[in-house]
Order: C-alpha cells, then structure tokens, then sequence
C-alpha cells in the first residue's frame, strides 16, 4: 500500500477517475445549465465566463453537455469491462480447472476471437440491431474478454496445483466450490490490471462507434457524439472539438496511469 | 521449417471456419431482412414479389442451410452479389483491397522502425530524459483517440497550414501528373492516414520493446558478453536484441486485428476508398454479402500476419520449431 501511495502518476490518475465519478454523480448540481438547454442568441459561442467551455451550434452549453456525457461514457465503461470480466473468469477458469477437451474448446474460441477484427463485429452488429447504451456494453464487453481469460486460465493452472487446492478437493470439495472459493479469489489481481485498463479501452470504443454515427444517439449527450457534432464545424469553433477529446484522452489515460501503478503493485519482481 | 509451417497453416483453418461461422449467425440474428430496404420504401411491391425477392437470393431458406449454401460458394471463391449494385462482391473488395493492404503494410514498417528503437534506447537508458519522454509519448498513444487526432492534424496541417491534403488518395488533376508526380501526389494523400493509423500501436510496440529488453538486460548472458570485454552496441543489438525482439513479434501479430478493424475510423475521415469505408458503407446498407466477404478477407488478413509472426518467432528461436515438432 505504501508503495503505491508513492507511485504519484497511479495517484493522480485515480484522483482524476474520482473527479470523473463525481461529475457523473453530480452533474446537476456541477453543470451550469440543463444540458438540452438552447442559448439560441448565444450559437457557437467562444468560451467566456458565461460559458466557459462555449457553445454548441444549436446554443447548448458545451461545459455542461460534458459533465452529463460523463455519465454515459464512464458508464458504458465500467458496465462493458464488468462483463468482459464475468465472461473472462468464467471461461478461464473452468478451462484452467478442468483442462482436458473443455480447455481446448474454450481456448480454441479464445484464439478464434483475438483473431477477429473485433471492430469489424462490433460495427455490424450495432447496426443491425440498434445503437442503444445497453447494446454498446454488450457488444463492448462480448468482444473484449479474452485478455481476461487468458490470465485467469493461466494463474488457476499453477494455483490448482497448490496443497490448499488438494486439501479442498481431498475433503470432498465439489469443482464449483473450489473454483469460486479458492481459485478464483487468489487469481483475481492480474484482473484487476486488466479490467482497469479495459475501461479506458471500452470508452474508447464507444466514442469511436459514437463518431462514426452509430454509438449513443444523440440528443443523449456522451463524449463520443459531442466530439462528432463538433467534427462539422472544426474550422470555426474549435472548442467543440478539442475539449471532449481532451476529456476522452484524460479520463482514459487516468485508467491506464492507475492500470500500471496496480501492475507495478500486484508484480514486484518487475520492479527494480 | 517446411513442416512446421505446413501444420501452423492448418491450424489456421479452423479458426478460419469459426470466424466465419460466428460472424454469419451474429449478422443473421437482425430481426428484419436485407430486402426491407428494397421493398419497405415501396408501398406497390406486392408480398409476392417480396418472397420472389427472398427466394432469389436465398433468404427463405433456414439459417444453416443458408451458412452451408455461402461456404459451398465461397470454395470457388464466390462470395454472391451486393444487395446494392448486384456487383460480384469479390469483384467490390478487390477493387478496395489494395489501398487498405498499403496504408497498413506502410503503418507496420512505421510502428517497426519507429518503435523498437524508441522502446530499446528507452529500456537502455532507463531514467534519462529520453526515457520518461518516451514513456510520456507511450500513455499519450494509448489513450488518444485516433479519430480526434486525426481531425486536429487535418486541421493543422490541412487547413491552417496547407501542407498535406486531407481527403481522398488522388488530387483532382493527378491525371496530368507525371509517373514522379503521381506517386509524390499518392505519398502526400498518406502522410496522414499512415500516421494516425501507426499511433496507438506505435506506443504499444515501444512499451513492450522496452519491458522486454529491460528484462533481457538483467540476463546473465548480458553479464558474460559485457565481461569478456565486447563493445556496449555489439551486447544490446547483437545480444540482448535479438532475444528481446522475441515476445514483441508475438504482439505485432496480434495487433494486425486491430490495424485492419481501424481502416474503417481512418478511412470514413480521410474519405479513402479503402475496404474499411467498403464494410462502413455495406454494414449501413444491410448487404450482408459484402459484410461477410469483407470479414472473411479480413480474417484471413489477420490470420495470414499472425502466421508471418508466427513465422518469424519460429525463425529467431529455433527452439520453438523443435518443440513444437517432437
């Protein structure tokens, strides 16, 4: 813990995620105006002290439609990791566990999707549904859990093998038991690397769908859709390109900076 | 050597399969049909002629028998028609292959000479401003959005200072160039695709070059090639290098996936007609014939890079072939 505590970039970028989460949180209280608020004789205003981050072309404060986008963008983070992680352990460790054929299959999947260009997949099939928050954290989370299992499969393979494992197994601990009791809880950290730097990943990914149209439908303000109003008028309001892309690229850099400080943490021999 | 590409090709095979397998079912899950779009904005079309329609391209059949139709098609590498022009689809991604294959061979060369320099000098002068410089660029290519990059450089280089087009591959009297001036008005039009597509993995590639050099450094074979008195550049490129280059080979191979599934950001920026712009446009539309020709194409891409890399690790550490053979 002390070291971690010492490791100033991973403590900056959870001071930052904290700010974040306090935005979404709050973000009646913190935002100025409603975000669907139209300032029409103040259209694609320059930042000032009235709007400080200016403008939209319909008169909408940009400040404030950043704090509301918050919420989606950290959620659809947050909730597309935790289900990469459910599907990930699962899978993994029930190969790692039970090796054999059932280990083949499941890693045979596992090769079959890291050699998907996932992107490719989770583009048709926002489309052919429909581009709703819930369908962008399924589709986030269905594609993005292989790292997850990966690890997990990995450190159940040298844990099941520990005495305490065969010391459960020989008093007549089912496979289940075993694995939710004892594999997992002491697999659990590289995962934890692994989903903090999937956040950053998954927000990432939805402004990307967001950009090219088919992310969060608009008038749901998230960070993505903000970036794409502002792509059409680049040459004459920069601000409403430069500030949520600042936003993106700050809040998953926080993930990522926090993602290796737990590195760090979990494997000291990397440390020198 | 022979052997074991041989076996690596057919382990391929399966996942091949399984791709396209996934992506067929996935796709088909829709509710709706492709021919909605043809006959739902026409109120005349009778449902007769929606059935006709149906049966013409195969679609009243059951899902499976629909899976085993395409593959029996794709044996002679017939990927059926695009519901929207009713071009052959493998005639469509033909004509859009090559662009994408050249912006992303161009990105590997980039990530490869760019990044195990940065990552090596980084991981020999650990601390020194070089360093933390670059583990800077590193958390910054990370976590940049590429589409937004890609529109700030449009528009610093593009519009306020008017160096380097910003859409499309051609200009639009490329016709009247000579063959020097073609390729120099080609090579400007990619400057920028080039760039933004390389960033992120860029940084992926110089963080794991640095860890893994870092690690080879502390080797006691580093120790031996340092005591018997060897200049410092023959032990890092000689020595440590070539051991270090190993796992990052690895990556390189798994970041293929996600150079091609970026063609589709980059290319709807730069406007390039590309195969990313290609499975935009046929997603947008529901062809499903062109989604699923440009998914195999793309998978075979990938599965064909990580075979190279495969390859290549094979090569540089005999002991994998060997292994890997008994």
């Amino acid at each position: 813990m002390k070291e971690f505590l010492n490791n100033k970039m991973a403590l900056v970028g959870l001071d930052f995620i904290t700010l974040m989460i306090a935005f979404a949180l709050f973000a009646p209280f913190i935002a100025p105006y409603d975000p669907s608020y139209i300032d029409s004789k103040n259209v694609l205003a320059a930042p000032s002290a009235k709007h400080i981050f200016g403008t939209d072309a319909l008169g909408r404060d940009l400040f404030s439609r950043i704090v509301y986008g918050s919420r989606i963008s950290l959620s659809i983070g947050f909730i597309a990791v935790g289900i990469a992680v459910l599907i990930g352990v699962f899978l993994g460790s029930v190969a790692g566990y039970y090796g054999g054929k059932v280990d083949s299959i499941i890693m045979r999947f596992v090769d079959i999707m890291l050699c998907f260009p996932t992107f490719f997949l989770i583009l048709a099939v926002i489309a052919v549904l429909e581009p709703s928050i819930f369908n962008i954290m399924v589709i986030i989370g269905a594609t993005s859990w292989m790292g997850v299992a990966r690890l997990i499969r990995a450190e159940i393979l040298t844990l099941k093998e520990r005495d305490y494992v065969v010391a459960s197994k020989v008093m007549g601990a089912n496979g289940a038991w075993i694995i939710f009791r004892h594999l997992i809880p002491n697999a659990i950290g590289p995962v934890m690397v692994n989903a903090t730097l999937g956040v950053g990943g998954a927000i990432l990914v939805e402004s990307s769908l967001s950009f090219l149209g088919i992310g969060v439908q608009p008038p749901t303000p998230s960070w993505g859709n903000i970036l794409m109003d502002g792509k059409s008028t680049l040459g004459v309001a920069w601000w409403l390109t430069v500030f949520p892309g600042v936003f993106i690229l700050l809040t998953v850099l926080a993930y990522n900076l926090l993602g290796e400080g737990l590195r760090d943490l979990m494997e000291p021999r990397l440390r020198k | 050597m022979i052997r074991y590409i041989v076996k690596r090709l057919m382990g391929l095979v399966p996942v091949f399969f399984g791709i396209t397998l996934i992506s067929f079912f996935v796709i088909h899950l829709a509710p709706g049909k492709p021919t909605d779009i043809q006959t739902s904005l026409d109120p005349k079309v009778s449902y007769e002629a929606r059935i006709k329609l149906e049966k013409l391209y195969g679609l009243d059949k059951p899902i499976h028998i629909q899976y085993l139709n395409w593959l029996k098609r794709l044996m002679t590498l017939d990927f059926g028609r695009s519901y929207i022009d009713d071009r052959p689809v493998s005639e469509k991604i033909a004509e859009r292959i090559p662009i994408t294959l050249l912006i992303n061979v161009l990105s590997l060369i980039l990530i490869l000479s760019v990044g195990i320099p940065l990552g090596v000098i980084s991981a020999v002068r650990r601390g020194s401003i070089a360093d933390k410089l670059t583990t800077v660029f590193v958390f910054t290519g990370f976590s940049t959005p590429e589409f937004w990059l890609a529109l700030l450089l449009m528009n610093l280089f593009g519009i306020t200072l008017g160096w380097l087009p910003i859409s499309g591959i051609k200009s639009l009297d490329f016709e009247y160039f000579g063959i020097s001036g073609k390729v120099l008005d080609i090579a400007r039009h990619l400057v920028l695709p080039v760039a933004i597509s390389a960033f992120a993995s860029l940084a992926g590639i110089s963080r794991y070059m640095r860890g893994s050099m870092v690690g080879v450094m502390h080797q006691d074979y580093i120790r031996t090639a340092r005591a018997k008195g060897l200049k410092e550049s023959v032990v890092i490129y000689k020595h440590a290098l070539k051991n270090a280059i190993l796992p990052v080979i690895t990556i390189l191979g798994l970041s293929i996936p996600g150079l091609i599934g970026g063609s589709v950001i980059f290319e709807s920026i730069f406007a390039i007609p590309g195969m990313g712009r290609l499975f935009y446009e046929s997603v947008m539309a529901r062809d499903y014939p062109t989604i699923m020709g440009v998914l195999s194409i793309g998978a075979v891409l990938t599965l064909f890079g990580n075979l190279l890399a495969d390859i290549a690790y094979s090569y540089a550490d005999p002991r994998i072939r060997i292994t890997e053979n008994a």
